[in-house]
């Protein structure tokens, strides 16, 4: 075991000289020669996953903030790497060559495939469930799968940290026999009442009836009830609730919190990272002070300064509506005329494959809006957007089709464009804007 | 007017199906011919001689089972309506349920309407390359028996399909209904099932259009048809055949 540590670091500090990712490669090397090594490790008192389609990394990076400011010594996969060799790396780096793991927590975002190999060697204490959505179905098949997966790493001895607005997620735990503890946030004005056709978990896991909605947050995840027997969402132990999300401030029962940013999901990261700091026994008073005074700040805004005009820059959520469309309700809340700029030439960074499908899944309808002045689609999918935004009714007058970036996108943007502009694009074309962008001279902030 | 069954519309949506009748609503109203839809779910009385089309998209293994739980009553009736020439299109999983059963993962027989001779198989474990990930994902492209266009799609399924006597795409690119061959698709008169999935009737406009006119026809043969060139689904549908399909 000490030389597959050694070999770890060595392999990690190595591959750091070389300027490489230092992450992984350790990890891969002490799994080839000693497969077994993370069965034989001595964990520490917290071994603490976060999973779930959405949201797990900014409710780890918000449970870090908090353990490092109540002096909880941790190690946590920062850069993202949460597949089998970037953890076990990270295991093997903060271990001593007996086997003892040096810190006090060791705290990990799960992905929800790669887990379960992960886990097979290892079991966790707690485990912070944040939802179970359509997301990048290429990789993930679809959520009964995934929660097929979560199920399977679920031990009795684990404590679960759950979001109970999502059926599927609280489904999942019904024949758990450990400790089980329940977040969810209460209606608010992102909330709906509309019944929307492309739901997912519309029927009741237990009886297979209809589930009843009082009001869904974003797709299926808000207040359900079955409409035949006891299955429904049960009270939260701690509800976030007198949401403001422009003002950025929520109550988690009867305390006031800031929440790091103004879109919604960060609603469900806080309230979940207090939950779960809440399990760990850290005192309420020490919970609140490290959000609310000891800033948690959230990774920096992408605003631009475009002759006058503010254009910030979202991120594309391809292949998860969910996360799109809050972009799309985040843009939406938003005071005044805007124009929008939407695209992508692949579906996705991590494989090949481009399915569309995902498009269709996304309420567009939405930007059916007056204070929309127009919507610029660029990219290699540019028709099947453009498509998607006319069956969606948008008046085709606010349509501008993009066919080369470089040459046309700043008169367009200058003379047919009002308002604040909202760019929602891939990676590749984020930076093919910001070179644009930089080639006016204009740079971030 | 024509009037469209959406049949399982809130369990057999997983990837965007809503698309596709939502294009055979907008290809109809295109020709000035009226369209409309009834959403119909688990404890409906779903009529099975009053629409002129039947539509279900993909589901969850569970749902599928959901749906097939609910189906299996009208098993006669379904027959009875596909052998009058009713139309019948069923996206990704949904075309396993017409076969005679599906063989779950523990091996367990699931018995379907039985009204064509194939049967389906849970892709299991053992079957593949561990790597495998027990599913079938890809673009998915090819030639369709009926029109002189290459028909474009995606898959993303855990079954495969056994001892079925027809086909209606010939495959370039990708897989067909089971993966040793290169033939996708069922079609019997007016039934066309297929394992591609997703809002097939927006990508492949060439095939909406055609169906429809097939449809419209039957009512009316002197109907005169609007040519509709450069809309923006015929230009998304040659722009990923140039990319992704002739450039592989």
């Amino acid at each position: 075991m000490a030389l597959a540590i050694t070999i770890c670091k060595v392999a990690n500090s190595l591959s750091k000289l070389l300027k490489k990712e230092g992450t992984v490669i350790g990890g891969f090397w002490a799994l080839k020669i000693y497969p077994k090594v993370l069965e034989k490790i001595k964990y520490p008192k917290y071994v603490i996953g976060v999973t779930g389609s959405s949201g797990k990394g900014s409710t780890t990076e918000l449970i870090a903030h908090i353990l490092n400011k109540n002096n909880i010594t941790y190690a946590y996969n920062k850069n993202g790497s949460n597949a089998i060799n970037g953890i076990t790396s990270l295991i093997l780096s903060n271990t001593k060559l007996n086997g003892t793991y040096k810190k006090q927590a060791l705290l990990m975002e799960l992905d929800e495939k790669h887990m379960v190999h992960l886990l097979a060697h290892f079991s966790l204490t707690h485990l912070v469930i944040t939802n179970i959505t359509r997301d990048q179905p290429p990789r993930n098949a679809h959520p009964e799968y995934i929660q097929s997966l979560i199920k399977s790493i679920i031990k009795n001895n684990m404590h679960l940290v759950i979001n109970v607005d999502d059926p599927l997620v609280y489904g999942l735990t019904l024949s758990h026999k450990g400790k089980i503890t329940y977040y969810g946030m209460d209606k608010n004005n992102y909330s709906k009442e509309t019944h929307l056709h492309n739901i997912d978990a519309q029927y009741c896991p237990i009886c297979g009836s209809k589930l009843n909605y009082e009001f869904y947050h974003y797709g299926h995840l808000g207040k359900y009830k079955c409409s035949k027997c006891e299955f429904k969402r049960p009270n939260p132990d701690f509800l976030a609730h007198t949401i403001d999300i422009k003002n950025k401030t929520i109550f988690i029962n009867n305390d006031e919190i800031k929440i790091p940013s103004n879109f919604l999901y960060s609603v469900y990261f806080t309230t979940a990272a207090y939950s779960l700091a809440n399990t760990l026994g850290i005192k309420k008073d020490r919970i609140l002070n490290s959000i609310n005074v000891d800033a948690f700040i959230p990774k920096r805004l992408n605003i631009y300064n475009f002759y006058g005009r503010p254009w910030q820059m979202l991120s594309s959520k391809n292949e998860n509506n969910l996360s799109y469309k809050q972009s799309i309700d985040f843009i939406l809340h938003e005071k005044g005329i805007k124009t929008i700029i939407l695209g992508f030439d692949n579906s996705s960074r991590r494989y090949k494959e481009n399915d569309v499908s995902w498009l269709w899944d996304i309420d567009f309808e939405s930007l059916k809006n007056k204070q929309i002045d127009k919507i610029i689609v660029i990219g290699r999918f540019k028709y099947d957007i453009m498509t998607r935004l006319e069956y969606a009714g948008i008046e085709k007058e606010k349509l501008i089709l993009i066919n080369d970036l470089e040459i046309e996108i700043i008169d367009v943007l200058k003379n047919k464009t009002k308002g604040n502009i909202y760019s929602m694009v891939c990676f590749d074309k984020e930076s093919e804007l910001k070179e644009i962008l930089k080639k006016e001279g204009i740079i971030n902030g | 007017m024509v009037k469209i069954a959406h049949l399982y519309y809130d369990i057999m949506n997983l990837y965007g199906e809503n698309g596709n009748i939502r294009a055979l609503k907008e290809h109809f109203e295109r020709q000035n011919i009226k369209c409309e839809v009834h959403f119909l779910t688990i404890k409906d009385k779903i009529d099975f001689e009053k629409y002129d089309i039947y539509y279900m998209g993909m589901g969850t293994e569970k749902g599928q089972l959901l749906v097939l739980n609910d189906l299996i009553k009208y098993k006669n009736k379904i027959k009875q309506s596909i052998e009058n020439g009713k139309y019948y299109f069923m996206t990704g999983n949904s075309y396993e349920l017409f076969g005679k059963y599906i063989i779950d993962f523990d091996g367990n027989k699931i018995d379907c309407l039985n009204i064509f001779p194939y049967y389906t198989k849970r892709i299991n474990k053992k079957d593949y390359m561990e790597d495998c990930d027990f599913r079938i994902v890809g673009t998915t492209s090819g030639k369709c028996i009926f029109l002189d266009k290459e028909i474009i799609g995606f898959q993303n399924r855990g079954g495969t399909i056994h001892e079925s006597d027809r086909y209606f795409i010939k495959i370039n690119h990708g897989v067909g209904y089971e993966p040793k061959n290169l033939y996708e698709g069922y079609l019997y008169k007016n039934f066309l099932g297929t394992y591609l999935l997703g809002p097939l009737f927006i990508r492949n406009p060439y095939l909406t259009d055609y169906l429809i006119k097939k449809i419209i026809k039957e009512k009316n043969s002197s109907y005169k048809f609007k040519v509709f060139k450069s809309t923006s689904e015929i230009k998304a549908y040659e722009t990923f055949v140039e990319n992704f399909i002739r450039n592989i």
